[in-house]
């Protein structure tokens, strides 16, 4: 009899454990992390009757926690992955829209610009077409400060994130050594069923931690989760978490560094070895595309402001003076790092366009000798010269002059194109200082007998002090001529012939006296030969070793930038797939099916019910029992 | 497999998205009418439809160029006709006054209106444009190119040649320098030029010279002097014997290479004289002709200037109708650019098109079928988390 009950009352107290069981499941069924928990029975030892044995009830042997490790570990690589693609497809999608724009296309920026130049070669000797030009080389100067001023702040919304995704890292960190505490602390013995709710919790911490940085963990013998992060940097170990800290680059300050702070104390920059979530989205953006842009926008800078300048100085403005510099930059930047400890110090400048390379470099010194790399790929770069004023390093186009001892191990950085667009400015102010004409004409004397003609003559040195002076070309006879009464000469008809900066041939049979005169072309405001030079700079190969244009170099950057977004677009699309994937992959273990749920509710409900009605029956047979003996 | 609840409701939920970010996507190229919204749409249509709109925009400055170009050439036109009119009439008037039946009177008379024409010729020599950049004035456009010095005409210009970008690599000179135009023109034949002694007393006049064999002419100064009305000797300006020969009237005298057309009789001791030709600006031209005919002297030598000063004008009027074909030449050149070049933007405008632009029939029935699949979308959702076993408890 009272094992009748005492089986019942069994029952009865675990089918209202499995009941609750259930009902916490139907009531963390939307909780995000949440591992749906069940009851599991066991049957209580037999007592021995006689030969045989009954049974003695129903015990709850535990409460599991059903999950899936492996598939959690799957979805927190996936989740990574995707954060990282999506971080970085956002902000891709930033530069490709700021391309896409009409109003900030540069290639019709630049078409106007030579439009203008075009307008001046119209009509040389008017003001108002050389105010235009004027005009058009200013947006041409915002048009290139505002991709700078955009990539910079796109530049600075990464540094922000990057330095906010550390703070989280540090917050979840510590969480999780606070949770490994709090495991550690509930007393339950090696093996056994651990808190639940902590391990959810610990769950929802590393699964948000890995949409920030790929981790990889470690479960340890005692419950507790050990994190490691980049190149195996331990972030939590056991209780005790170690602190990032997003600081100002070793080279550019405006460049940030992540670090990893160990117990003691010392930093070490791990920039390079994270990758995955948020912060690898966001550095992987930085190195990837942002970089590049910025100094393939430098480099059109550079060709632009340097070939548009040479040209402008080989012609005569208004006043007729040499034309000056049209546009101003600094292609200079120069980063020792911090570390350094000698006393060198780089300068750098552009020396040959059309071998210019849109990348930084690394400029490292062993003791012996400077070394040089790509910063983007790494790629080592061969250095001529020594470094002197006199003969500077060559390399890509560079120029590197070294001052000062460097010590072994002294790093510089050289980045002499990112920040060149945001220091172009427009060098003229006044309309008449335009250089539209040549600064030399030529004439044919008017006695001349025979019917050789003189070419309109051209700058070979803009540099000779004599350019603008007087040249006659006297023949002494049909073969022979003289240069301002000086020397004989043999002639050849169609030929070169270069004196004092200037460059002319002659044609045709001339006569002995016949005379040809170079001069100064002061008064030739009609003359439009330098402003068709100067429209003609977008046709000029001056990239790539003179294989590239500006116009093909823009419509380079609008291709690369716009299928680089493609791909981390499509990566992401992908991985968002994969992330889908991995989140049905855990849920399908560990989620709640509210169906199912709804059939243990009926199903616990009944055995309770039959329990109860066990119960009831010892009761009837008690009832029985105490009616047979009543008197 | 399981499926839990929550992963029931987040596959819908993900169709929803992709289908609505689908709609959108097609929505955007609906409203904007283009194909490709961002270089990502298509990376290397992208750049070239940024490419194509820069050759339009280049294209456009061609034709602007090609419509300056013809300005000016026009205006320089017009000034040719002028300047061919006013020679033409010159000419007429030197043939006039060559005439041995004028008087002095009457060659005055056409001296007066020769006068006129010089004045006209100067006033088209210094044609400007409406902004005042004078056309014959080379690069020195601000400066007039001809004026008046001392009975002669100077020349103040240069003799550039400015050129206007009409398409791709090829150029229209859009002016003449004065220089070419009206200063360096050579007189006589363009070889030598013939003139008779003023103290001669015979009736010899004069005609053409030419050139029989290039070859053999030596340019120098020959002095063709009559010993007596039937002999004649050259020499050359080192006073050697070219040549001694017997003339009769209407003979020519030949020499190195050329022939000179004598009439009449000259008398023993004229001397007429062959120099190389020199530039002589057709001012002079028509300065010496007025001279010519105001001189009063006596026939014969009236009629050995002004003859010879005809080959000067006929060397003026040939440069002129030169430049003048030259000019129509170019204009002609820039109708075919201007051709070309709207051809080409036709043909860009259209591939532009193909890259840029949307196919709105696809589109509209794309859009369609998006909708119809969110809608079956949410359809599908509603009904299904509608199931629930709890509703039967």
């Amino acid at each position: 009899m009272t094992d009748l009950l005492k089986i019942g009352l069994s029952a009865l107290l675990a089918q209202q454990r499995a009941l609750g069981a259930t009902s916490n499941n139907i009531a963390n069924a939307n909780t995000p992390g949440y591992a749906r928990q069940r009851v599991e029975f066991g049957e209580r030892a037999a007592e021995r009757i006689g030969n045989g044995f009954v049974g003695t009830g129903v015990d709850i042997v535990s409460v599991r926690r059903i999950t899936d490790d492996i598939a959690a570990r799957q979805l927190h690589t996936a989740a990574s992955s995707f954060t990282r693609s999506d971080v970085f497809a956002g902000l891709a999608a930033g530069i490709d829209n700021l391309l896409a724009a009409d109003e900030t296309g540069l290639n019709i920026t630049l078409q106007n610009f030579v439009n203008a130049g075009q307008d001046l070669a119209d009509d040389p000797a008017g003001i108002p077409a050389r105010q235009v030009l004027l005009s058009e080389g200013r947006n041409l100067v915002s048009r290139f400060q505002m991709f700078d001023r955009r990539l910079g702040e796109i530049g600075n919304e990464t540094s922000t994130r990057i330095r906010a995704a550390v703070t989280e890292i540090n917050g979840l960190g510590e969480s999780i050594a606070t949770v490994n505490q709090q495991l550690l602390a509930s007393g339950v013995p090696p093996g056994a069923q651990l808190p639940p709710d902590l391990l959810d919790q610990r769950d929802r911490l590393l699964g948000r931690l890995a949409e920030l940085v790929r981790v990889e963990t470690a479960e340890q013998r005692d419950g507790t989760l050990s994190v490691f992060i980049g190149s195996g940097q331990a972030l939590v170990l056991g209780t005790t978490s170690s602190s990032l800290m997003a600081g100002p680059g070793e080279f550019n300050p405006a460049q940030t560094d992540i670090a990893i702070v160990g117990s003691g104390g010392a930093a070490v920059t791990i920039t390079q070895f994270l990758s995955g979530g948020e912060l690898g989205g966001l550095l992987d953006f930085r190195r990837e595309m942002l970089d590049p842009a910025r100094a393939d926008v430098g480099r059109m800078a550079v060709g632009l402001t340097e070939t548009f300048n040479q040209i402008h100085r080989e012609g005569m403005d208004l006043n007729a003076q040499l034309g000056g510099d049209f546009f101003s930059l600094s292609a200079s930047q120069v980063f020792p790092s911090r570390n350094n400890t000698g006393a060198a110090t780089v300068s750098v400048s552009v020396a040959d366009i059309a071998l210019l390379q849109p990348t930084a470099y690394r400029f490292n010194f062993d003791g012996a000798v400077f070394q040089m790399f790509r910063a983007d790929d790494g790629t080592p770069v061969t250095l001529s010269g020594s470094g002197s004023v006199a003969d500077p390093y060559l390399a890509d186009g560079l120029s590197i002059v070294v001052n000062g001892a460097a010590a072994a191990g002294d790093r510089f950085l050289l980045d002499p194109l990112s920040d060149a667009p945001g220091t172009m400015n427009l060098l003229l102010n006044d309309a008449a200082q335009v250089a539209a004409a040549a600064p030399i004409r030529s004439r044919v004397a008017v006695a001349n007998v025979g019917d050789a003609t003189i070419s309109p003559g051209e700058v070979a040195d803009v540099t000779d002090p004599n350019l603008l002076a007087t040249t006659t070309i006297a023949f002494l006879d049909p073969n022979t001529y003289s240069i301002n009464g000086a020397g004989a000469f043999a002639y050849t008809s169609g030929g070169d012939i270069v004196v004092n900066g200037s460059r002319v041939q002659i044609s045709g049979t001339p006569v002995a006296g016949d005379q040809f005169i170079i001069e100064s072309n002061a008064g030739g405001v009609g003359d439009n030969r330098n402003a068709l030079r100067l429209s003609g700079v977008l046709d000029l190969g001056i990239l790539d070793g003179g294989g590239t244009n500006l116009q093909a170099s823009v419509g380079q950057l609008i291709s690369s930038v716009g299928s680089q977004t493609a791909e981390v677009m499509n990566q992401r699309d992908a991985q968002g797939l994969l992330l889908q994937q991995a989140e049905q992959a855990l849920d399908s273990v560990r989620g709640v099916n509210l169906d199912e749920e709804a059939a243990n509710l009926l199903r616990h409900e009944q055995m309770y019910q039959a329990a109860a009605q066990t119960i009831s029956v010892a009761d009837t047979l008690f009832q029985s029992l105490l009616l047979a003996v009543r008197r | 497999m399981r499926v839990s609840s929550n992963t029931l409701r987040q596959v819908f939920l993900n169709a929803l998205e992709m289908a609505q970010r689908q709609i959108v996507e097609t929505q955007t190229q609906v409203s904007t009418g283009l194909r490709i919204n961002q270089p990502s749409d298509d990376p290397i249509d992208a750049a070239r439809i940024r490419e194509l709109e820069a050759s339009l925009s280049r294209l456009d400055q061609y034709q602007a160029n090609g419509v300056i170009a013809r300005n000016r050439l026009s205006l320089e036109e017009e000034a040719l006709v002028g300047v061919v009119e006013h020679l033409q009439r010159v000419r007429e008037l030197a043939v006039q006054g060559n005439n041995a039946t004028q008087g002095l009177e009457s060659r005055r008379a056409i001296a007066a209106e020769l006068g006129e024409r010089l004045d006209g010729l100067l006033s088209l020599a210094n044609s400007a444009d409406s902004a005042g950049r004078y056309l014959f004035s080379g690069f020195a456009e601000n400066t007039q190119p001809f004026a008046r010095s001392g009975g002669s005409v100077v020349y103040n210009g240069d003799q550039g040649q400015r050129s206007l970008q009409v398409s791709d690599g090829r150029f229209i000179a859009v002016n003449d320098p004065g220089s070419e135009l009206f200063q360096r023109i050579p007189n006589g034949n363009g070889t030598f030029a013939l003139a008779a002694a003023p103290a001669n007393t015979g009736e010899g006049v004069l005609g053409a010279g030419t050139v029989t064999d290039p070859a053999a002419y030596v340019a120098d100064t020959y002095t063709i002097t009559f010993l007596t009305p039937a002999n004649y000797e050259v020499r050359d300006s080192g006073g050697g014997l070219v040549v001694a020969a017997t003339y009769a009237d209407g003979d020519t005298i030949g020499f190195l290479g050329t022939e000179i057309q004598l009439d009449g009789q000259p008398a023993a001791g004229d001397v007429f004289t062959s120099t190389p030709s020199t530039s002589q600006d057709v001012f002079t031209t028509v300065q010496n002709l007025i001279t010519a005919l105001e001189s009063g002297a006596d026939d014969t030598l009236v009629q050995n200037n002004v003859g010879q000063t005809l080959q000067d004008i006929d060397q003026a009027l040939g440069r002129a109708i030169e430049v003048r074909t030259d000019v129509g030449g170019r204009l002609g050149s820039l109708d075919g650019e201007a051709g070309l070049n709207e051809g080409f933007t036709v043909q860009l405008t259209e591939t532009l098109s193909e890259i840029r632009d949307l196919d709105y029939a696809e589109a509209i029935s794309r859009l369609s079928q998006q909708l119809v699949g969110l809608e079956a979308a949410q359809q599908t959702f509603a009904r299904v988390q509608g199931l629930s076993l709890f509703r039967f408890l």
